[in-house]
């Protein structure tokens, strides 16, 4: 591909005429913050792999066969396609029911899943990956918000829009989940200070 | 007279994220100067933000191969 930055509106036409380094522009371009999207769902590095895989494959097809809506944008389109996904084998997968608590968040986040152990020896000690940490822990409804505002660019309204709440709901999810996480961290922080400093 | 605040907490969340009209935007924008503990919320809230900005997963090598190879040997076939 030539040194000028191609949209991608223009590298999925390229490509759609049988030139596979715009596909190989698009992967690049956009394979971390999909994968970023499943993961933080799916929380399963493998079942992350794999749905990856399915998407750009769905991603490959629809184009190929002139399915592709050029009017949309490229990204929206296939995070979308990735969040979709990523529900629908969530739920699959784990077979348990959506029971809301009280406070709006799944049952479902109150279960321990099979993978933690085996995630949990990877765990290093930096901030990061305390946060990546940390937001596998949120409630179900924080972390739906957070990945579709940071990974998925919507705007308030529109994960508002998606998930049937109100803009204030959306909103309030997000500080919630904010807040948890800066606990959180603060936490991790002071134990292992504590742990460093141990008399 | 003091002036009356109309923003709630979730509207910092809004400032953080530019997602506020005008009106509100300048708003908080005003209640950030004068109130320090505001300041202090939108510090660590911000704080949290910018490092989820940073945070990114990576596939694997293999899956970025198979998605090429995929591509490259998918054929349409018209009938």
């Amino acid at each position: 591909m030539s040194n000028v930055k191609l949209t991608d509106g223009q590298l999925v036409s390229i490509y759609k005429n049988g030139n596979e380094e715009a596909f190989e522009e698009l992967l690049v371009r956009h394979k971390d913050r999909v994968f970023t999207t499943i993961y933080l769902i799916v929380k399963d590095r493998y079942l992350a792999e794999d749905l990856m895989q399915d998407v750009f494959i769905k991603t490959i097809k629809t184009i190929k066969s002139g399915r592709y809506n050029e009017e949309g944008k490229f990204l929206p389109w296939i995070l979308r396609i990735a969040h979709n996904l990523a529900i629908d084998q969530f739920r699959k997968e784990r077979r348990y029911p959506t029971i809301v608590m009280e406070d709006g968040s799944s049952v479902m986040n109150t279960l321990e899943f099979s993978e933690a152990p085996i995630e949990s020896e990877h765990i290093k000690q930096d901030t990061y990956n305390l946060l990546k940490q940390h937001i596998q822990e949120l409630p179900e409804s924080q972390r739906e918000v957070l990945v579709m505002r940071h990974y998925m660019q919507m705007s308030f309204q529109e994960i508002a829009d998606a998930t049937g709440v109100s803009i204030n709901t959306a909103l309030g999810r997000m500080r919630y989940a904010l807040i948890n996480l800066r606990k959180k961290l603060n936490l991790s922080e002071n134990a292992y200070d504590k742990n460093f400093y141990r008399k | 007279m003091p002036m009356t605040k109309t923003f709630t907490e979730n509207d910092l969340v809004g400032f953080i994220y530019g997602e506020l009209d005008k009106a509100k935007y300048h708003e908080v924008e005003q209640a950030l100067l004068v109130d320090q503990s505001l300041q202090e919320k939108y510090d660590e809230l911000k704080e949290v933000v910018s490092q989820l900005n940073k945070l990114k997963y990576q596939p694997s090598e293999k899956s970025v191969r198979n998605i090429l190879n995929f591509s490259k040997g998918y054929q349409v076939h018209s009938t």
